[in-house]
């Protein structure tokens, strides 16, 4: 179990990028879901024990984060955002190095590495180095680290950023291998909606809404968000955007009008809803009207 | 501290890359092998003979020295992609795996690059009967320190500059400066006290002069010994206190 108090941390340049963020998160796969710069690295830096806070606390399994970080390490594996295996190692060696610096004898890791591999169906590709493999597999290198370790508490950063569609879904089926608590950042929508039990929305370092998926869209499941007009009582502009909520029966008459986009409503909405930053409000008079 | 841990990584990452690659081996090597060579060609030469026969001795003693302090600087081009490039050190850094440890295994990864450099050397002094049996023995000590001492200096200068870029322009620019003016190829004796002393802020410096007593080329100086071993603790203790590591 992961908690977090009123975490904060400001950066030496004043880029303020946690901003006294509290959450909860019980076992089982949570997303992180927010925009490039909305906090999600350095959270997980904070929790993985790479970055130190500048205020608030931490906890996993009780363990606090900061004060005792050394035994946090013993329980933890931590993926970090854009981390790529080395070029002239081979999957097989990158687990035995990996699994040697938690504290596990070379026999042992080699076993472990070897059923990983096995488990994520890339054994065959164990020997081969790791600049000849594509990059799905490269990422399931990754993947397998975390698996073969056995850790109680797993942190993956963006796991799939740059990947094709089809490498997405093998490393997705890879990562469902993993058991634990896990916290996966990410800023594909459908990546949360495919991997996570329940999300945590971020922006700017805060939390903007957290929960289960279907419980977070469920009071606005009468809306569509129609984008290229402004319309009804909840409007938006993203950029150039305008961006309007309505209900899916005054939708209908803005079917097949030119320059006009509809589309049901999702998590990506939430953040609009809730004034993310970029985000312009023109009229928003609260979401009870459509809560069923 | 773990050194199984350190030695796996530095034999995985140094081994499997240099049987797969041996290019940085070859580069380690290229400079000290250049200066042997141009001593080489203008020791037949007449005119310049007697001057370049008598820095042959000090090329190849100095080879050994400059393949070890070459490779090791190398740490800091290393560490620096490892960090900036692969993210590999913040998957360390969230491990049982301390920052030591981490350094040593860079280390030796480094130094299983130097050794085919370390071999040709070694074939080379034997036709030079350059060692006795206790020299040889002393001289790898020294090897050994001289690698843990460069490798802790590049490994704080690689957890600085957040670039690759800068990396690659800071390594050339240390080589130059660690390998290349201090008294490695040429006798320590003929540089003025304070420039000797100025040059001893690189590890080259103590372990040649050290080298160059030992093998009878120059006049034999102990201290320099001591001068090597404190430089390879108080490094040391700086790249511990000041490389970035879990960042504030």
């Amino acid at each position: 179990m992961i908690v977090v108090e009123n975490l904060q941390k400001t950066y030496k340049d004043g880029t303020k990028a946690l901003n006294r963020i509290s959450f909860r998160v019980d076992k089982g796969i949570t997303a992180i879901l927010g925009r490039n710069g909305a906090g999600k690295t350095t959270l997980t830096r904070i929790l993985s024990t790479q970055l130190l806070p500048t205020s608030g606390k931490a906890y996993i399994n009780g363990i606090d984060v900061v004060k005792d970080a050394d035994r946090i390490r013993e329980s933890i594996v931590s993926i970090p955002q854009e981390g790529k295996p080395i070029g002239l190692l081979t999957p097989m060696e990158h687990i035995i190095v990996y699994l040697c610096a938690r504290g596990i004898r070379e026999g042992d890791a080699k076993r472990l590495a070897r059923k990983a591999l096995n488990d994520l169906d890339i054994i065959e590709e164990a020997d081969k180095v790791a600049d000849d493999l594509s990059g799905g597999t490269k990422r399931k290198i990754f993947v397998a680290m975390a698996l073969a370790a056995g850790a109680d508490t797993i942190f993956l950063d963006e796991p799939t950023t740059g990947l094709d569609p089809l490498s997405r879904i093998e490393v997705w089926h890879a990562i469902k291998k993993i058991k634990g608590t896990i916290l996966l950042t990410t800023h594909y929508v459908e990546e949360a909606k495919a991997l996570a039990d329940s999300v945590i929305l971020v922006d700017s370092g805060k939390v903007l809404a957290k929960g289960k998926i279907g419980n977070l869209i469920r009071p606005y499941s009468r809306l569509v968000r129609i984008e290229g007009i402004k319309t009804g009582k909840k409007t938006f502009k993203l950029g150039n955007l305008d961006i309007s909520y309505v209900s899916k029966k005054d939708a209908n008459k803005y079917i097949g009008k030119d320059g006009i986009v509809i589309r049901n409503f999702d998590l990506e909405d939430i953040f609009i809803m809730q004034g993310a930053e970029g985000v312009e409000k023109e009229r928003n008079d609260g979401r009870e009207d459509y809560v069923d | 501290m773990s050194i199984r841990s350190a030695l796996t990584f530095g034999f995985y990452y140094g081994w499997s890359s240099l049987r797969r690659g041996l290019v940085y081996s070859i580069l380690v090597m290229l400079m000290p092998l250049s200066f042997l060579f141009i001593f080489g060609i203008l020791s037949i030469s007449s005119a310049t003979s007697e001057f370049s026969s008598a820095l042959l001795p000090y090329a190849l003693v100095g080879g050994f020295i400059s393949i070890v302090a070459g490779s090791s600087l190398e740490t800091m081009s290393d560490g620096a992609f490892l960090r900036i490039e692969l993210k590999f050190q913040d998957l360390i850094i969230a491990t049982k795996m301390s920052m030591a440890e981490y350094m040593l295994g860079l280390g030796i990864s480094n130094a299983i690059f130097a050794m085919p450099g370390i071999v040709i050397y070694a074939i080379l002094a034997s036709f030079f009967n350059i060692f006795t049996p206790i020299t040889l023995l002393v001289t790898i000590l020294i090897l050994v320190v001289l690698t843990l001492c460069t490798t802790a200096m590049a490994f704080l200068l690689s957890t600085i500059p957040s670039h690759s870029r800068n990396v690659w322009g800071l390594t050339s620019i240390l080589s130059l400066a660690f390998t290349i003016i201090p008294p490695i190829f040429y006798p320590y004796t003929i540089l003025p006290k304070p420039v000797l002393y100025l040059l001893l802020i690189s590890p080259a410096t103590p372990a040649a002069v050290f080298m160059q007593g030992l093998t009878g080329l120059a006049p034999f100086d102990v201290n320099m010994l001591y001068v090597l071993l404190a430089e390879t603790v108080i490094y040391f203790l700086i790249a511990k206190r000041f490389a970035k590591w879990r960042q504030d």
